[in-house]
């Protein structure tokens, strides 16, 4: 203490003015730096918080892959693989002399299969900023691309679909463009649901490039949804084969198949050919990529004569027992000729299915007149677009007119004077194997029957598949469709071909059916335009395809033969 | 008056324990201060850690797309039918050679 008190007292040492000076220089500074920190942190924080905000935070987004479409089972119809496209910003290249690092050009040009000097002066010539070099490229050789570090060479991800299935499915499944936009089939239909939302977020970064900080999230990520068809894919593979071999084997212009299941009206297999394969777009025709089963009509023949005979039990103008008598053969109505290929007298209505008598449907059809016969058609399908939402679909055509000779009366009983598309039949032909019950047609899986609408009595229905059932016997026009061991109904068809001004030299050849007749489970349709050798009938051409299929689809699905009894082993 | 001894490790002490609380809080606040920053940093590494797991997934998902098509790739129909047919022999019975076993 008496120091201090020394050291202040010593006047010689102490200069006041000299005291409050650097007493108030060291509080300006202080008061300057408070000031300064109250101004960063207080009245302007704004500034120094964007500066740190540029060179940290990053928007980053996560890639959503398309939708899986599966068939029934779970077997992959359609994948969604990443894949990288290369772009590059000419303007950038120009001004940093990318071209300079002549062996990294050469080598990017070569693992890309492009020739350079084309490249260079493409790219020379152009103003833009963005200009793609090429797309839907594998990651492997991205990665080598990056590995270049081309100035002013980027690349962004994209993804690219794959076809298992290949041509098997491919009018079916439809496929996508460039853009990963579904352009045909299911991948159109259920764009939306199959198409997700590519995610956006912002994050903070260090140095190194680490996200430490989730900042906000732009747009949320929508996973892609996954759609399962009600397709088989064994059998769709089972009846591409078949049929593809029909129709090369009998020179016919084009063919489809639809198999629906009966009791749920479920799509198991709509297959076309000729066919394509989806994942190679180089060689297409684009007349392949129609989805025949829906898209083309065509008069439906003989196979639409079960549902004269359908209207006339339902109407009560015949009883399954009724006897009809068609000598002799043939008929004049209007001056327009009807005939059987020849005259078979007096027949039961399963005769008349069974030889597919032209003068005993139009028998039936003129007591039933036009109007009820149209009411049933329109009541099993005809002349309606399907529940399922794929493009293209037609309608078919049903006559709308308020005159009706009887000639024209009568030919609608043998399928003429109408369109229909082999989905619509394949309907019709379901909807009798069901016992007269319609149900909404899907392509998606449904594990439970959908609503149904009653249009046959379910007696007048099996009365009507037992007469059908005679067509496939030996002699019938369909014996060709018969199955060992299975009970199979059934109707062939054969019809020309409608060209400008009448009919043409070309013929469709139709069979349709059910099986097995005891507890109907599936409903086929075979459909070969314009085959070109001398056999053209339905009986001769597409029962066989018919048979093969379904034989080989009850033997896969374990359906127990319901005509063969011998030859059961019993164990415990 | 200026003979007094003045112990000044006492005067320190004497002077501490008349500030108690403020010391107290003192080192709350520095335990906290540094807690604070471990925490932070804590934080961030699982953040990293997080976000280096998506990318796996991404990855991993990338990868489970191409093994599915290496897989429906070997196992179509036709493929397997051609192997069986040709490499194994086999052949698909008719209906006419299956025998119907019924379990009772």
């Amino acid at each position: 203490m008496s120091n201090r008190k020394n050291k202040f007292q010593d006047k010689d040492n102490f200069i006041l003015w000299r005291y409050y000076l650097v007493a108030g220089v060291v509080c300006l500074i202080f008061l300057s730096l408070v000031a300064r920190t109250a101004y960063i942190q207080v009245i302007n924080p704004e500034h120094l918080r964007k500066q740190a905000d540029m060179r940290s935070l990053r928007v980053t987004s996560q890639q959503v892959q398309r939708g899986i479409i599966t068939d029934r089972h779970g077997v992959e119809l359609a994948v969604s693989v990443p894949v990288m496209a290369i772009h590059v910003d000419p303007s950038d290249i120009k001004k940093k002399n990318s071209f300079e690092k002549k062996r990294a050009w050469q080598a990017l040009a070569e693992i890309l299969d492009l020739d350079l000097k084309k490249l260079k002066i493409k790219i020379l010539a152009s103003n833009s900023r963005f200009m793609y070099i090429k797309r839907q490229i594998s990651p492997a050789v991205a990665q080598y691309i990056d590995d270049l570090k081309l100035v002013g060479v980027n690349l962004a991800p994209e993804s690219r679909r794959f076809y298992p299935t290949g041509e098997v499915s491919a009018q079916l499944v439809g496929m996508t463009n460039i853009d990963d936009k579904g352009i045909e089939g299911v991948e159109k239909a259920y764009n939306d649901w199959l198409t997700g939302t590519q995610g956006k977020r912002v994050v903070r970064k260090d140095r190194l490039g680490n996200v430490i900080e989730d900042i906000s999230i732009i747009q949320k990520t929508e996973q892609a949804n996954n759609i399962q068809l009600s397709i088989d894919q064994r059998i769709q593979s089972i009846a591409y084969q078949h049929l593809k071999k029909a129709v090369k084997y009998n020179g016919a212009v084009s063919g489809s198949l639809v198999m629906l299941d009966i009791e749920t009206g479920e799509v198991l297999a709509m297959v076309n050919s000729p066919s394509f394969n989806p994942n190679n777009r180089s060689k297409y025709d684009s007349y392949k990529l129609k989805n025949r089963a829906i898209t083309d009509s065509y008069e439906p023949g003989s196979t639409i004569k079960p549902l004269v005979v359908a209207s006339g039990l339902d109407n009560g103008v015949i009883a399954p027992k009724t006897i009809i008598d068609t000598a002799p053969g043939k008929m004049r109505l209007g001056g327009r000729l009807v005939q059987d290929t020849r005259n078979r007298g007096e027949m039961t209505l399963a005769d008349i299915l069974r030889y597919s008598s032209n003068m005993g449907v139009s028998n039936i059809a003129l007591k039933l007149g036009h109007q009820r016969l149209l009411d049933t058609y329109h009541q099993f399908g005809f002349g309606d677009q399907s529940s399922l939402i794929l493009n293209g679909e037609s309608r078919g055509y049903m006559p709308r007119r308020k005159r009706w000779s009887e000639f024209e009366n009568a030919t609608l009983s043998f399928g003429y004077g109408m369109q229909a598309t082999t989905l619509q039949l394949a309907h019709a032909y379901a909807t009798l194997g069901s016992g007269g019950l319609y149900r909404p047609l899907t392509i998606i899986k449904k594990d439970e029957a959908p609503l149904s609408e009653r249009v046959l009595s379910t007696k007048n229905a099996s009365a009507l598949l037992k007469m059908m059932e005679t067509v496939v016997e030996e002699g019938g026009t369909g014996e060709n469709a018969r199955i060992q061991g299975y009970r199979v109904a059934g109707k062939t068809g054969t019809s020309r071909k409608a060209i400008k001004g009448g009919y043409g030299d070309d013929y469709v050849a139709l069979f349709a059916g059910v099986a097995p007749v005891s507890k109907p489970r599936f409903a086929l349709v075979v459909v070969i335009d314009s085959p070109s050798g001398d056999r053209y009938y339905g009986g001769v051409i597409a029962a066989p395809v018919f048979a093969e299929v379904m034989e080989r689809t009850l033997q896969m699905l374990n359906v127990a033969p319901d005509q063969k009894t011998s030859l059961s082993i019993v164990s415990n | 008056m200026f003979s007094i001894k003045w112990d000044l490790s006492k005067v320190v002490v004497q002077d501490l324990a008349q500030y108690k609380l403020i010391i107290l809080a003192l080192f709350l606040i520095l335990i906290l201060s540094f807690s604070i920053i471990t925490q932070t940093h804590n934080t961030r590494l699982l953040t990293n850690n997080k976000e280096l797991l998506l990318t796996q997934r991404d990855f991993s998902d990338v990868e489970w797309r191409n093994l599915l098509l290496e897989q429906s790739t070997l196992e179509e129909h036709s493929n397997i039918e051609y192997m069986a047919k040709e490499k194994l022999g086999m052949y698909r019975p008719s209906t006419a050679e299956e025998k119907l076993v019924k379990q009772q």
